[in-house]
């Protein structure tokens, strides 16, 4: 078992390098290389899951001196298997739809590089018992997630996509790290599990826990796209669609849910999950509201992304580690899914992204379509899928624990979410062809490239429907009590199937009509607000350029290059002075050199002398 | 025995193979090295009278080794006749590392000095020849001072004994500062630095590697452990001593180094001014903390400037690369080249993550340890100002054309990239990984 930890830390990293050397000589190369690579992770990932007894626990000091003591330690426990288990699974997966997806483009030993490079940061950060590698593994990702979103970084909109990422993400990761300082200075251990049980015994000081984990949850909130910084993750879709599945759908953004579980007790200690869950519900209603209206494939299914995380959030904050674990694990799963079917449609229609221009795709890729539908079932949260299940327990354990508004907003998120998909599903597969120079040049796609993933995640998340309480229970390591509101949960499978059906029903055959109530003006300025992600991006945008750039950036630019140039700029006469003076001694003949030796033993020699007998 | 044994055999060896078989030459000899750093890895010292192998020295001595094996990858045809020295360099190195005797070291350091000349006179032009002869007239100088104070002392102590030499009375005194003349001599303490600078730039520069970084660092740590005792007994002459050579070595070094043309003289000069930073753990002997800071150092030290004369020496072999107008725009002509002396000169800079930063970051602690912060404040200054010389190299390879009519391509042979490869994970594994320098040098 030890030894899967060795594999975990050195063969991606290993197989990102061999990926670019190898795949420079010979292309094909790169993705067999990435292949076998995600082959072997995700069987290491499926053995020690096979193998678990206890947690595997590393203790490694990484910097030990003076007073300073920096631990870099591994831990695995149920949790991490889980992730582990998600990101090896869903980046093996991807890198095998990749084949056919990157097929024809030129830098593949590049993309596939990058893409183990994060797998390698994911599985850092999962398997990480220190913030210290934590934040390592976090930085990893976030710089991946900036390679391959401006992957394409010819086109100005992908290069600037990849940017705001950075900078977004960087924003929130500025305070993960004042938080590792504050819990180093404070309390003096970063190790998470003992955090954990410190905060159990009660032995941090409130205020201390409270500022770091709040501080955390800000870094959670840039890398999971939650209010206010969710921009990016809106805009990271220029990346390539396998890299939107992969990271922006699957795996990353699940990492700042990943940490406030792993620190879940912490949390709890503090009021932070109350903070956290007013914010996630928040945000699980813009995600929901804006994806109802956004025409590109890849932005429903980001405000989709954002949406669900959320509700994920919300399952963590108002005190329910295992459903929101749990929707978490769903959610990966039938969004990675979701993004690969988008992937498929994107790339049988020759990159077309915009939803209003395809229709009537049902006749060319009935299997796409089926797989997607299974994936839409799932984020609708329709019974018997497994989307329902954690869901419908997020939904249940807000109602009981969360407070009115949390409620409110994560179920009006939860309904909304059987129509934006529905929408999405039926502008693709439904009705005719809107746009007929694309329809007709449409392909259908390979077989074990394309349909055999799609495949075999539709048929995941419709099996592991039948495991949600082993999951639930595995990850939290004791059987849980499911929340106790049989009514409700009748109601709401009912109402979930019942809503379903009438949403289908509208879209079918009512697309047009809503096209006509949609032209009302007023209607038309929701739209508009929706569209725009409710002009976050916007505000931010100007907050930084007026506020950061022409006041404080530009003050800071004055001093700079009157005050500091200019004293920079007189070192270089004062030194090229000491340089011509030191210079003397350098004429280039021994004798002198010898000279100058016999001066420094008399120095040396009346010194000492001088020192020590006072004389 | 055992290493030495293999040291010295094969440095007797390879000369059969010089003729046509160069390349046999330069395996047999990095095997031997190999062989010999495993042979000391498994805990065989010299195991004679006079020589202890403890586990600092043996991490010390693993490291020459393996520099030097690295060293060795990269040799061509030039350097032919540095091989069987090189090895004579190894075995003379883990000696005077394991010895605990002031005799032996005086003697040690005697045959190092020989060797050297000899690595110094592969002789190819005038340029070589001048500066094997003013390393030689210099060291014949540093010998006279180092036999007179050792002669002195000599009268005076009971035993040659590390742990029990006499160190008091004026005699000593006197004995021992004049020793240090001699040593500083090789060391490149200003004001005994004169021949350094001319001769590293004007000999071959894989001798120029070997001589301003192993035999350097060599020294150093050989030094201290003789030294130690001295040191102890008069904390203020040494923080004095130390502390007045170290900052004037270091200033004058960096100083040097701001407004030379080539590259060779840079990194002659950067390299004196390394000697100053070797020195202030010397000062700082106050500090539990002070050895690993010379350890560290040494090490760090060592992969690095070892590494960048090496790069120089396939540039100036492959391109005629001399001045800084040579080498703009290296990164196109040889982009591997042109990475790894870009991380080598980082490294020297002291930036994050490579050995140079926490070699100087724990050597700066050590003497802020024993009190001596303002010391530590014109190090760190001096260190951010030999940023100035560094980053002005790096310009020049990645930020300006390449001049016209020169080399368009610089090959690298896969030799040097193996050698390189080996020094440049030195340098980032000491970098990030400080626990293997730590537990073995603390609480000399």
């Amino acid at each position: 078992m030890i030894s899967s930890v060795g594999i975990y830390l050195i063969l991606p990293y290993l197989g990102a390098v061999l990926a670019f050397v190898l795949g420079k000589m010979n292309e094909k190369s790169a993705f067999w290389i990435a292949e076998i690579v995600g082959a072997i992770l995700f069987g290491t990932s499926i053995y020690l899951f096979m193998t678990y007894t206890t947690p595997i626990d590393i203790d490694y000091t990484w910097i030990n001196y003076g007073g300073i003591q920096l631990p870099l330690g591994i831990y695995i426990d149920h949790l991490s298997v889980v992730m582990l288990l998600i990101a090896t699974g869903l980046g093996f997966a991807d890198i095998h739809f990749a084949h056919d997806y990157m097929g024809e483009d030129p830098d593949k030993p590049r993309y596939y590089a990058k893409v183990l490079f994060f797998i390698g940061g994911m599985i850092l950060l999962v398997i990480a018992k220190d913030l210290i590698g934590a934040f390592a593994g976090w930085e990893f990702m976030g710089l991946a997630s900036y390679l391959l979103i401006s992957f394409w970084f010819k086109t100005k909109s992908a290069a600037n996509a990849g940017m705001q990422a950075f900078l977004y993400t960087r924003f929130g990761d500025i305070f993960i790290l004042a938080a590792i300082g504050l819990l180093y200075y404070f309390v003096g251990n970063l190790n998470m599990v003992d955090l954990n049980q410190m905060a159990n015994n009660g032995e941090i000081d409130k205020t201390v826990a409270l500022v770091t984990a709040l501080f955390i949850f800000l870094g959670a909130i840039g890398k999971s796209g939650q209010f206010p910084l969710y921009p990016w993750l809106m805009n990271a879709m220029e990346g390539p669609t396998t890299v939107s599945a992969l990271i922006h759908g699957a795996t990353m953004v699940n990492s700042g849910i990943y940490i406030v579980a792993r620190m879940f007790d912490f949390y709890a200690y503090t009021d932070a999950l109350f903070i956290v869950a007013n914010v996630a519900a928040l945000s699980a209603f813009i995600g929901a509201t804006s994806a109802l209206v956004q025409k590109e494939i890849k932005k429903i299914l980001a405000y989709s992304t954002m949406s669900h995380l959320s509700i994920a959030f919300v399952g963590l904050g108002v005190g329910s580690l295992a459903f929101g674990m749990l929707h978490l694990v769903n959610h990966a799963i039938f969004k990675a899914l979701l993004f690969l079917s988008a992937g498929a449609i994107i790339y049988i229609a020759h990159h077309t992204k915009d939803a209003w221009k395809l229709g009537g795709l049902i006749k060319k890729a009935p299997y796409v379509a089926l797989f997607m539908a299974m994936g839409s079932l799932s984020l609708a949260g329709v019974p018997p899928f497994s989307g329902f299940f954690s869901k419908d327990g997020v939904i249940a354990e807000a109602i009981l624990h969360g407070g009115p508004f949390v409620s409110i907003f994560v179920t009006i998120a939860g309904l909304l979410s059987i129509a934006y998909i529905t929408r999405l599903w039926v502008l693709v597969f439904m009705g005719e062809p809107r746009d007929e120079g694309i329809n007709g040049h449409v392909h259908s796609p390979g077989n074990i490239f394309i349909r055999l993933p799609l495949g075999i995640l539709a048929f995941v998340t419709l099996g592991i429907a039948l495991y949600q309480t082993n999951i639930v229970d595995y990850i939290v390591g004791h059987p849980v009590e499911e929340p106790h509101v049989k009514g409700l949960l009748v109601g709401f499978l009912v109402g979930m199937a019942i809503l379903f059906g009438i949403v289908v029903g509208l879209y079918v055959k009512g697309m047009n009509l809503l096209q006509k109530i949609s032209q009302h003006r007023f209607i038309q300025i929701i739209h508009q607000i929706l569209f725009n992600g409710y002009y976050v991006e916007a505000g931010i945008t100007y907050l930084s350029k007026n506020v950061i750039v022409n006041g404080v950036a530009k003050s800071f630019r004055w001093i700079d290059t009157n005050l500091i140039d200019w004293l920079v700029n007189a070192t270089v006469p004062f030194a090229r002075g000491i340089f011509k003076a030191f210079r003397i001694g350098h004429s280039g003949k021994i004798g002198d050199y010898i000279g100058i030796f016999a001066i420094g033993v008399a120095i040396i020699v009346v010194a000492i002398l001088i020192i020590v007998k006072g004389v | 025995m055992g290493s030495l044994i293999i040291l010295i055999g094969a440095g007797l060896l390879v000369p059969l193979f010089f003729k046509g078989h160069m390349i046999i030459a330069k395996y047999i000899a990095a095997a031997a090295f190999a062989a010999a750093a495993f042979n000391v890895y498994m805990g065989n010292g010299i195991d004679l009278p006079y020589f202890v192998l403890t586990p600092d020295t043996q991490l010390m001595e693993i490291v020459v080794l393996i520099v030097l094996a690295a060293t060795m990858m990269t040799f061509s045809g030039f350097e032919r006749p540095l091989i069987p020295q090189t090895l004579f360099v190894g075995a003379a190195s883990l000696a005077i590392l394991e010895t605990n005797n002031f005799l032996m070291y005086i003697v040690l350091f005697e045959v190092i000095a020989i060797i050297s000349y000899v690595l110094a006179a592969n002789i190819r032009s005038k340029l070589n020849a001048e500066g094997a002869i003013k390393m030689f007239i210099a060291g014949a100088t540093a010998s006279g001072f180092i036999l007179l104070g050792f002669a002195m002392f000599s009268m005076i102590t009971p035993t040659f004994n590390y742990s029990e030499i006499s160190v008091h009375g004026n005699f000593a005194l006197v004995a021992f500062g004049i020793m240090l003349a001699g040593i500083f001599y090789k060391m490149t303490v200003v004001p005994m630095h004169g021949w350094a600078a001319d001769t590293y730039a004007q000999v071959n520069h894989a001798a120029a590697a070997i001589l301003s970084a192993t035999i350097k660092v060599v020294i150093a740590v050989a030094t201290f452990k003789a030294f130690y005792l001295f040191m102890a007994a008069y904390p203020t002459t040494t923080v004095w001593l130390f502390g007045f050579f170290a900052i004037i070595t270091m200033t004058l070094g960096n100083f040097m180094a701001l407004f030379q043309k080539k590259i060779a003289k840079i990194l002659s000069f950067s390299s004196i001014a390394h000697a100053g930073y070797m020195l202030l753990p010397f000062a700082a002997v106050a500090s539990m903390y002070s050895y690993t800071g010379l350890i560290y150092l040494g090490i760090a030290y060592v992969f690095m400037q070892t590494s960048v004369f090496l790069i120089l020496n396939d540039l100036r072999r492959e391109a005629h690369i001399k001045t800084l107008e040579d080498i703009k725009g290296l990164y196109k002509k040889s982009p591997l080249h042109a990475l790894f002396f870009t991380i080598q000169l980082l490294s020297l800079a002291g930036i994050p993550l490579l050995a140079g930063f926490i070699s100087k970051a724990v050597a700066f602690y050590a003497g802020v340890d024993a009190g001596l912060w303002p010391l530590i404040l014109i190090a760190a200054l001096n260190s951010a100002l030999s940023l100035g010389y560094y980053l002005w190299v790096i310009k020049h390879i990645y930020f300006d054309e390449p001049v016209a009519g020169t080399h368009a391509k610089i090959t690298m042979t896969p030799g040097s990239l193996v050698g390189q490869l080996i020094l440049l994970a030195g340098t980032i594994y000491f970098g990030i990984f400080a626990a293997p320098v730590f537990s073995t040098t603390l609480g000399l």
